[in-house]
């Protein structure tokens, strides 16, 4: 029984502590999602016509949109 | 003798009134929304005398040429703006009329606005420091949605500052809000001048001037247009759009915006 019993709690625990560490690093990834926020002013008047917030990786193709939106 | 003496007040006239001109130059950074001024520093001016004030900002004289970019901004947290640096011939000007109490803007949107509604409630405190060869004084305000701390000289005992900022009972030299999002700081001064010409007021095409009211109403709906737009955009091209954005996180003033 006692043979039997060793195992199941050593792969109890890994199982545990696999969900525990996979929790962590979706906390730590989201904290420091890094986001751009992108403004555009077609027309000089000081006041932004499109505006939005993304993820940094899209900033410069949501840029190029919001340039290409004002034409 | 009778002839000498009213010739020689003719001369002094005019030796009074420019005693009375002065011009301060500052920079002004805006960084709404990047925690920090780390925005595009654009050159102003103000120019006063005893009555009125003139402040211009974004003309394109001031910065040597016309000026459309779109510009990069990192943020001190890590994330970043990409935001539309510009000027425009006239700039963007607040005159305001100590006697009255009233401030004449060429604002945002090219809108022309008389503002009597100016009346911040400045809190002056004990709190010196110098800039250049003045002693200023710290007073601190909340005024549309921004908490402001101003440093004044009472050397030049007029109620004047950059842009909105007034009704202190000395010259503001350098003013900024919380992590200075808009931060403008002091340059140089030309104490008395002779450049009196400069100080005209805001003539509005056929005399139109728009009240505070609608100035605010046009402000909200303009921000909210472009963040329909923006997220429009950003949907149907496949980026989610993070929503939530403040308005005092890329406006100077930020309103209450009233749920319909």
């Amino acid at each position: 029984m006692k043979k039997l019993f060793l195992p199941v709690v050593l792969v109890s625990f890994t199982l545990v502590s696999n969900a525990s560490e996979t929790s962590n690093t979706s906390n730590f990834e989201t904290a420091f999602e890094c986001h751009r926020h992108i403004s555009v002013d077609c027309d000089g008047d000081g006041n932004a016509d499109y505006e939005g917030t993304v993820r940094c990786e899209y900033g410069d193709a949501l840029r190029d949109q919001f340039i290409s939106a004002c034409r | 003798m009778k002839f000498i003496i009213p010739t020689f007040l003719v001369f002094l006239i005019p030796i009074s009134i420019n005693a009375q001109t002065g011009i301060v130059n500052y920079g002004e950074i805006q960084s709404m929304g990047m925690g920090s001024s780390v925005g595009p520093d654009y050159n102003a001016i103000l120019v006063f005398d005893t009555s009125n004030s003139l402040y211009i900002t974004r003309k394109d004289s001031l910065e040597g040429g016309h000026i459309l970019e779109q510009r990069n901004f990192e943020h001190t947290d890590g994330n970043g703006s990409s935001i539309t640096v510009v000027t425009n011939p006239e700039g963007f000007l607040y005159y305001y009329n100590s006697h009255h109490k009233i401030l004449y803007s060429r604002d945002l949107g090219f809108k022309y606005i008389k503002d009597k509604t100016i009346a911040i409630p400045w809190k002056i405190q004990d709190t010196t420091k110098k800039i250049g060869d003045y002693t200023v004084q710290k007073a601190t305000a909340f005024f549309r949605g921004r908490n402001y701390t101003a440093w004044f000289t009472t050397k030049i005992p007029l109620p004047y500052g950059p842009w909105k900022l007034s009704g202190l009972p000395g010259l503001i030299l350098e003013a900024y809000d919380t992590d200075k999002e808009i931060y403008w700081y002091f340059k140089n001064i030309e104490y008395p001048s002779k450049k009196s010409y400069l100080l005209k007021p805001i003539k509005a095409p056929n005399d139109i001037w728009m009240t505070f009211e609608d100035f605010k109403k046009f402000s909200i709906k303009t921000y909210l247009d472009a963040q329909v737009s923006g997220r429009m955009i950003a949907e149907s091209a496949g980026y989610s759009n993070n929503d939530e954005y403040e308005m005092s996180k890329s406006r100077i003033e930020a309103f209450k915006i009233e749920e319909n």
